[in-house]
């Protein structure tokens, strides 16, 4: 059919546009995959793969410019370290806390706004707030809830008889790491409302009647309609908020500088500490490295718990 | 529409009790600061606190305003931002479209890949990336951030689209394509404009991800291309003896930006965080 038409002029243009419209389709599909792919090779790939060679060097860039080759010795020598150590237990205990305080608060929320109210609209966007706050803003702001001298917290305890005098949370280094975990929930409950909100919507109203007809309790319904269908993306909640909390580092920069005595230094700051105030930049890239891999080995776990429950929670 | 589980003991006052203490929660923060940016110091340093609505003034806020290193944060932030926001959906809405709709060898790979990236933290990349900037002399300058903000937010803006296109029925496009439409012209003026609502939705993620952003910021800028959020920090770091009220009128400029939007499109905002996580 082609051969009847008149044939275009051989521009340049005309010829390309025409080869792109005649190109196959699975031809076509990856040039247009092919910025993209060009773009993560090089400023996401590539860094990478820089960050993972620098972690078998010896960089302290304090004594001098030069690299030498180390092996694993960075990866040893951290894994010896008390001060990584004891960050890597803190960051694992800041992300356990963190993911089951918001994720209680965050199913109790999205149980609350499915019910209907009047004025309910309202209270979905309002709880939206802090889920738009920056997390250095974020930082500041339960900075200054909690500072000593003028903090909102201080104040209202005051008021209420709790203390007798203003305290000092964020010099406690018992209380530092738990006004982060705070701000943290605080931070991440309205994307993890919406989500469980989302999935609660989903359930159709005629499982609830049906429920009801056949005389099942609020409890037998909340167990076998609700849970059942909100245990998939609940499993993925709490992988969304893992991933999180092991990389907050906006928070810490301005809530406590990882202070009071290294009491608030979670695995991210601990490597910005050593990039960029030792200058010790193959110690800091091993460390990195080893919390991507901690990141990408959890993140995994919870999938395959994900792809193994799956099944069940459908039969059920 | 009827009770959902229509607890006997979740009357209408105690969901109303309940949802209020929530709405304090997510509100109060806020709340807080911004109370501190219209107040002078001595109201709330002093014990008890002396906050009155007589004393309730603009005058940080405009002083900061007033300031041309502020000014130039807030512009660095909106240029960054907003350039992020356009070049994420341009190379964003090329990717998504052949995941969505077209048969493309290795799919998968291309699938997976924006998921894993999410994974990867900004903390592992910022070396490199200050090395790499350095290299290629844009240490500084808005190019450097928007092309690591790009990085970052392309894999949640091409499953967003993704998602949204795979929404539009394949046939709208086939009947564009049998009417002579272009292949570009089925993504553009097709697949685009029907699913609008998502693509607003995703620039609207784009921006407020970059607008948001620190670390990078941080590291890679130090004078002339400096976000809002990073003069912030610098502030609070300097603040042991500066106005603790400029400090709070900074932070509340940082953030009523993104507040503005979210409540203004909150609607495209909920959608597209939904969207941008469902696999």
């Amino acid at each position: 059919m082609s051969t009847a038409l008149p044939v275009p002029q051989p521009t340049e243009r005309a010829g390309f546009w025409q080869r792109i419209h005649r190109m196959d389709e699975s031809l076509f599909g990856l040039l247009l995959l092919a910025p993209t792919a060009l773009i993560i090779a090089v400023f996401l790939l590539f860094p990478i793969a820089y960050a993972a060679l620098m972690s078998v060097q010896q960089i302290e860039l304090t004594i001098s410019p030069d690299r030498t080759f180390v092996g694993v010795q960075n990866y040893v020598d951290l894994l010896g370290e008390e001060a990584v150590r004891a960050s890597l237990a803190r960051t694992l205990f800041f992300a356990a806390t963190t993911v089951v305080s918001s994720i209680v608060l965050s199913v109790s929320l999205a149980l609350l706004l499915n019910e209907p109210f009047r004025g309910r609209k309202l209270a979905r966007v309002l709880v939206l707030l802090p889920w738009a706050v920056a997390p250095v803003v974020n930082g500041v702001m339960w900075r200054y809830l909690f500072q000593p001298n003028y903090g909102l917290v201080n104040a209202i305890l005051l008021q209420l008889g709790v203390i007798s005098r203003y305290q000092p949370w964020l010099d406690n280094p018992q209380f530092a790491l738990t006004v982060a975990a705070l701000a943290t929930t605080w931070k991440q409950m309205p994307f993890l409302t919406l989500l469980t909100l989302a999935t609660l919507q989903s359930i159709p109203d005629s499982l609830y009647r049906a429920a009801k007809m056949d005389g099942a309790g609020i409890w037998s319904r909340f167990v076998h309609v609700t849970l059942p269908h909100l245990r998939p993306s609940l499993i993925f909640i709490v992988l969304l908020q893992t991933i999180v909390s092991l990389q907050v580092f906006d928070l810490i920069f301005t809530l406590t500088r990882g202070g009071p005595a290294q009491s608030t230094v979670l695995l991210s700051y601990l490597v910005y500490i050593n990039a960029f105030e030792r200058l010790t930049l193959g110690k800091a890239s091993a460390m990195a490295i080893l919390l991507a891999l901690l990141i990408l080995f959890l993140s995994a776990l919870s999938l395959l718990a994900t792809l193994q429950r799956q099944p069940k929670s459908v039969n059920s | 529409m009827a009770p959902r589980l229509s607890l006997p003991w979740l009357r209408p006052s105690l969901i109303y009790a309940l949802v209020l203490l929530f709405l304090l929660w997510a509100v109060a923060p806020v709340a807080w600061i911004a109370t501190m940016s219209v107040q002078p110091e001595i109201n709330y340093v002093s014990v008890p606190m002396r906050l009155s609505w007589q004393s309730v003034s603009l005058h940080w806020i405009l002083e900061i305003l007033r300031q041309p290193e502020y000014i130039q944060a807030l512009q660095t932030s909106a240029i960054v931002s907003f350039m992020t926001m356009l070049v994420c959906l341009l190379f964003g809405s090329l990717a998504a479209y052949p995941l969505a709709r077209l048969n493309v060898p290795h799919k998968n790979i291309f699938l997976v890949g924006t998921i894993i990236t999410r994974t990867i933290p900004a903390i592992v990349l910022i070396i490199p990336m200050f090395l790499l900037m350095r290299d290629l002399k844009l240490l500084d300058t808005y190019a450097a951030l928007i092309i690591v903000y790009t990085t970052f937010l392309l894999p949640y803006v091409i499953w967003m689209l993704k998602n949204f296109f795979e929404q539009v029925p394949p046939s709208l496009e086939a009947a564009a394509r049998m009417d002579g439409c272009s292949r570009f012209g089925a993504l553009f003026r097709v697949l685009i404009p029907v699913s609008a609502p998502g693509v607003v939705a995703t620039a609207i993620f784009a921006f407020i991800g970059a607008w948001n952003e620190f670390l990078f910021g941080l590291i890679l800028s130090t004078r002339l291309a400096v976000p809002i959020t990073v003069k912030l920090s610098a502030l609070v770091s300097a603040s042991f003896h500066s106005d603790i009220s400029l400090v709070a009128a900074t932070g509340m400029l940082a953030i009523l930006p993104v507040i503005a939007l979210v409540f203004i499109l909150n609607n495209y905002i909920v959608r597209g965080l939904v969207e941008g996580v469902k696999y």
